[in-house]
């Protein structure tokens, strides 16, 4: 009996917990630093990573589809354990675009770009996986619905990142294999898409 | 609604709990989870389908709505 009471009011509060957090995700309002709890530390990850792929710019200057996300909700104090893509993006960007000017691509540019495309997949997953554990905490079918419509939107923005780094890289004939992050994000995408179709 | 046996639940329900809520599946594998589940629910439908209007998109619906109530920790206290 006594254990019944104590595991209803654990999953009362864990449910409260989460239904502010949602509340904070929704509304985009700052993360209390206090907020230390696994739903908010993977919460804050998420947001953590969008920021960086948001802070991304595509070559064509195409607008990020996506979380536009406050800074106060990475106040958390979370240490980050994605790799940095910024830094990475621009100097991919910038030595894709000194290729596409040249007409040419040394070795060790090329092997500059292989370890962001790398990291760019690794990142990919990493973010599905994060979308997941958040889906899973909410209950409500047609939050989880929304919330992999927004998933579908960010992937195919990373997927026209991809797009625009193949398409100028095939100008100046660099043999750079974009295949595996390309069917990475395409699968994501898809799956995605599916989790969204069944909770519509 | 179409008859549910308490097995063919079961089943539905560790399908959508592993197709959506489990950590570390992949992608790809969360895809083929998501079509077994779909496909599951589709024969389901087929061999029993609801009354008119009731669509299989409204099937669909209950039977998720019915694990996420299964899942959440709020109405865990009534199946005692």
């Amino acid at each position: 009996m006594l254990q019944h009471t104590l595991r209803d009011l654990r999953d009362k509060v864990e449910v409260m917990h989460f239904d502010a957090l949602a509340k904070k995700y929704r509304m985009s309002r700052a993360f209390n630093e206090k907020d230390q709890s696994f739903s908010a530390r993977f919460l804050v990850h998420l947001e953590k990573t969008k920021q960086e792929f948001a802070t991304l710019r595509p070559l064509t200057a195409r607008p990020l589809v996506g979380y536009p996300i406050a800074t106060e909700e990475i106040r958390c104090g979370l240490p980050n354990r994605m790799p940095t893509l910024e830094l990475a993006y621009a100097e991919a960007e910038t030595i894709a675009l000194e290729a596409a000017a040249l007409g040419r691509l040394t070795p060790e540019q090329a092997q500059v770009l292989r370890t962001f495309f790398a990291d760019l997949e690794k990142n990919a997953l990493s973010v599905y996986q994060a979308g997941r554990m958040v889906a899973s905490h909410s209950y409500d079918r047609t939050e989880i619905a929304k919330f992999w419509k927004g998933e579908c939107d960010w992937f195919a923005a990373q997927l026209q990142i991809l797009d625009t780094f193949e398409t100028i890289l095939a100008e100046v004939g660099a043999e750079l294999d974009l295949k595996p992050p390309r069917q990475t994000l395409q699968d994501i995408l898809e799956a995605c898409f599916a989790h969204h179709e069944i909770h519509a | 609604m179409p008859s549910l046996a308490t097995e063919e639940f079961e089943e539905l329900f560790k399908l959508y709990v592993r197709a959506n809520c489990e950590s570390d599946i992949p992608p790809k594998e969360a895809r083929k989870l998501q079509e077994d589940f779909a496909r599951q629910l589709q024969d389901i439908w087929e061999a029993d389908p609801g009354p008119f209007p009731f669509t299989s998109d409204n099937f669909r619906r209950l039977i998720v709505d019915r694990c996420l109530e299964r899942l959440d920790p709020r109405r865990r206290r009534h199946r005692f």
